[in-house]
C-alpha cells in the first residue's frame, strides 16, 4: 500500500473522477460553486435536482480568487444545515475547500465533483513562496521565491489548500 | 453522531490500566431533591489530575463502580465535585452514595476519563441538557468562561428539579435558557436549531427519549452526524442474547457462550484473561480482535469502520448457534 494512502490529500484530489457517491440531500441550503466554463454542467445539474427540494444559491466564476470570496461571504451568514457542493479543478476545489474549513464546515457537509487536475498550489518550507505547478507528486520542480528545488510532497493543508513542498535531496550529504 | 454512555457499571477490582485514587468527601450539598453533589479531594490535598470539560470519574461504591460527570472546574484542581441522582431501583451505587457516605469518608475512583469534550475547531457550543444530564454541562460552562468560548444552553428538568441551575445560570448568563416544561423545551427547540451560525456544534445528555428527540430534531434541521455530540445515562439494559460459541484460533479451543452471561465472563470462566473497566460496551478496554464469525455488535465504542475486525466482548455477541473466532 502506497504512503498516499495516509495521506491528507483527499480521495478526490488524487485521480479526478465522477464521484460515485449520490449527492447529499440531507442539508436544508445548497450553496453550489463553480469555477470556469468545465464546472458549469454540473452546477446546472445540482440546480435542477434541487429546485423545488431544498434552497440553494449557485456562485459561478471563472476566477478562483473571485469564487473564494463569494463563497466566504457566503458561510459568514450561513446557518448549521448547510451543504457546500464544489466544481472545479481540483487545485480550484482544494483552495475552495480552505475556503469552507476556515468557515466552519466539517467534511461532511462538503461534496467535489473535480472537472479537471489543474494546477497544484506549492508551498516552499524554506522560503514561504507558493508556486503553482503542473507537476505530479513526489516530482521535483523549482521553487519561484528562492528557487530551490523543492520535492512536491504528499500532504495538502487543509487551511490553504496549498501542498508542502521541501528541498530535494536536503537530507543527503554533500560537500 | 458520537455517543457515550454515562452510567457505566463495573465489577469491583477489575481493570488494571489507571491506578486508583483515594479520595477524602469534603462536602456533601444536596443539589436539587434526590440529587447529591459529593465533593472529593486528596487526603492531604495535593493536586489531582486535571481533565477536559465533560469528563466523568469511576467512582466505587458498595459493589458498584459507576460513572459520575464532573462539574468542577478540570484546570489544576485540587478538588472534584460530582452529581448523584439517586436512583431507587437502579444497580445500588448511587444509593450507597446517597446513604451511606457521610463527609470524612474515603471513595476509591479512578482518574478522570473524558468521552463527551468540547471539539476544539468548533465556533460555537449549543449544550442541550436533561434532567441530571445538566452536570456535564455544567463543567462545559465553566470551561467556556475560562477559555472565552461562545457558548448557549437549553436546559429542561421536571418542575422543582432543577440542579445546578444557579450554577448554569450564573455561567451562562442571557446565553441559558430553562424550562420546567417538556412541551415548552420541544416547542422552543427547532428555532434553535436552525439558526446556528455554522461552526456551531451540539452536544446533549440526557434520558434516552430526549437525546433522541432532540437528535431527530437536528438530522431534520440539516445538521451533519459530525456536529452531534450526545451522551447516554440510564443504560438501556441488555437482552441476554442467544447461545453461540467462540473459537480460540491461537490455543485451538472452543468455549460455548450460554444466554445470560457475555462473552467477556466465558472467556474469563475459560481462563482467558482479558483486561477490561466499565463491562458495559463503553470504555473500550476488553475490544479483542475479530477474525471470524458475524458479531451483533452492542458496544457503543467501537467505529462503524473497526467493527469488521473488532469486537467488545463485554457485551457484544453472535446470533443463536454460530460461531464467532477471535486469535486468543
Amino acid at each position: 500500500m502506497s504512503q498516499i494512502d495516509y495521506s491528507s490529500i483527499p480521495v478526490w484530489a488524487r485521480s479526478p473522477r465522477p464521484d460515485p457517491t449520490p449527492p447529499d440531500i440531507t442539508g436544508s441550503c445548497y450553496l453550489l460553486v463553480g469555477i470556469g466554463p468545465d464546472a458549469e454542467p454540473t452546477v446546472h445539474e445540482w440546480s435542477r435536482a434541487l429546485t423545488g427540494a431544498a434552497e440553494f444559491h449557485t456562485l459561478l466564476t471563472a476566477d478562483i480568487g473571485r469564487g473564494r470570496t463569494l463563497l466566504a461571504a457566503a458561510l459568514r451568514t450561513a446557518r448549521v444545515g448547510v451543504r457546500v457542493r464544489l466544481a472545479g479543478s481540483v487545485g480550484d476545489c482544494l483552495a475552495l475547500r480552505a475556503t469552507a474549513t476556515s468557515a466552519g464546515l466539517e467534511d461532511d457537509e462538503l461534496q467535489v465533483a473535480p472537472t479537471a487536475p489543474g494546477t497544484r498550489q506549492l508551498f516552499c518550507a524554506h522560503c514561504r513562496a507558493v508556486t503553482a505547478v503542473h507537476t505530479e507528486i513526489g516530482d521535483i520542480t523549482a521553487c519561484s521565491g528562492c528557487e530551490q528545488e523543492l520535492v512536491v510532497y504528499h500532504h495538502v493543508s487543509r487551511r490553504t489548500g496549498q501542498y508542502l513542498g521541501y528541498l530535494a535531496h536536503g537530507e543527503e550529504w554533500s560537500s | 453522531m458520537v455517543v457515550v454512555n454515562r452510567t457505566v457499571t463495573a465489577a469491583p477490582g477489575t481493570g488494571t490500566t489507571a491506578p486508583e485514587l483515594r479520595l477524602v468527601v469534603t462536602d456533601i450539598a444536596e443539589t436539587a431533591p434526590l440529587i447529591k453533589s459529593f465533593t472529593v479531594a486528596a487526603a492531604d490535598g495535593a493536586p489531582l489530575p486535571g481533565f477536559v470539560a465533560g469528563s466523568h470519574l469511576l467512582v466505587r461504591a458498595g459493589d458498584r463502580t459507576n460513572a459520575y460527570s464532573l462539574t468542577s472546574d478540570g484546570v489544576a484542581p485540587t478538588e472534584y465535585t460530582i452529581s448523584v441522582l439517586r436512583v431507587a431501583d437502579g444497580a445500588g451505587g448511587s444509593r450507597v452514595l446517597h446513604d451511606s457516605v457521610e463527609v470524612g469518608d474515603t471513595l476509591a475512583a479512578r482518574p478522570p476519563c473524558s468521552a463527551f469534550p468540547p471539539i476544539a475547531r468548533a465556533s460555537g457550543h449549543l449544550l442541550v441538557a436533561g434532567g441530571i444530564g445538566i452536570t456535564p454541562m455544567v463543567s462545559h460552562l465553566r470551561a467556556a468562561r475560562r477559555w472565552g468560548r461562545t457558548v448557549r444552553v437549553l436546559y429542561t428538568y421536571r418542575p422543582g428539579r432543577d440542579a445546578h441551575s444557579g450554577e448554569v445560570l450564573d455561567l451562562a448568563g442571557p446565553a441559558a435558557e430553562l424550562f420546567d416544561s417538556g412541551a415548552a423545551f420541544r416547542a422552543r427547540l427547532p428555532a434553535v436549531l436552525t439558526t446556528q451560525p455554522l461552526g456551531t456544534h451540539l452536544y446533549i445528555c440526557g434520558p434516552a427519549a430526549m437525546i433522541d428527540h432532540v437528535t431527530a430534531t437536528a438530522r431534520g434541521a440539516g445538521w451533519p452526524e459530525s456536529r452531534i455530540h450526545a451522551e447516554r445515562f440510564g443504560a438501556g439494559t441488555l437482552d441476554p442474547g442467544e447461545p453461540f460459541t467462540v473459537t480460540l484460533t491461537e490455543s485451538d479451543r472452543t468455549i460455548p457462550v450460554p444466554t445470560g452471561t457475555s462473552l467477556l465472563e466465558a472467556l474469563e470462566a475459560g481462563g482467558v484473561r482479558v483486561p477490561s473497566r466499565c463491562r458495559q460496551g463503553v470504555c473500550g478496554e476488553c475490544v479483542i480482535p475479530l477474525r471470524g464469525g458475524t458479531p451483533i455488535h452492542r458496544d457503543l465504542y467501537l467505529g462503524d469502520h473497526e467493527k469488521a475486525a473488532a469486537i467488545m466482548p463485554c457485551v457484544s455477541r453472535a446470533a443463536r448457534g454460530t460461531t464467532l473466532e477471535v486469535p486468543l
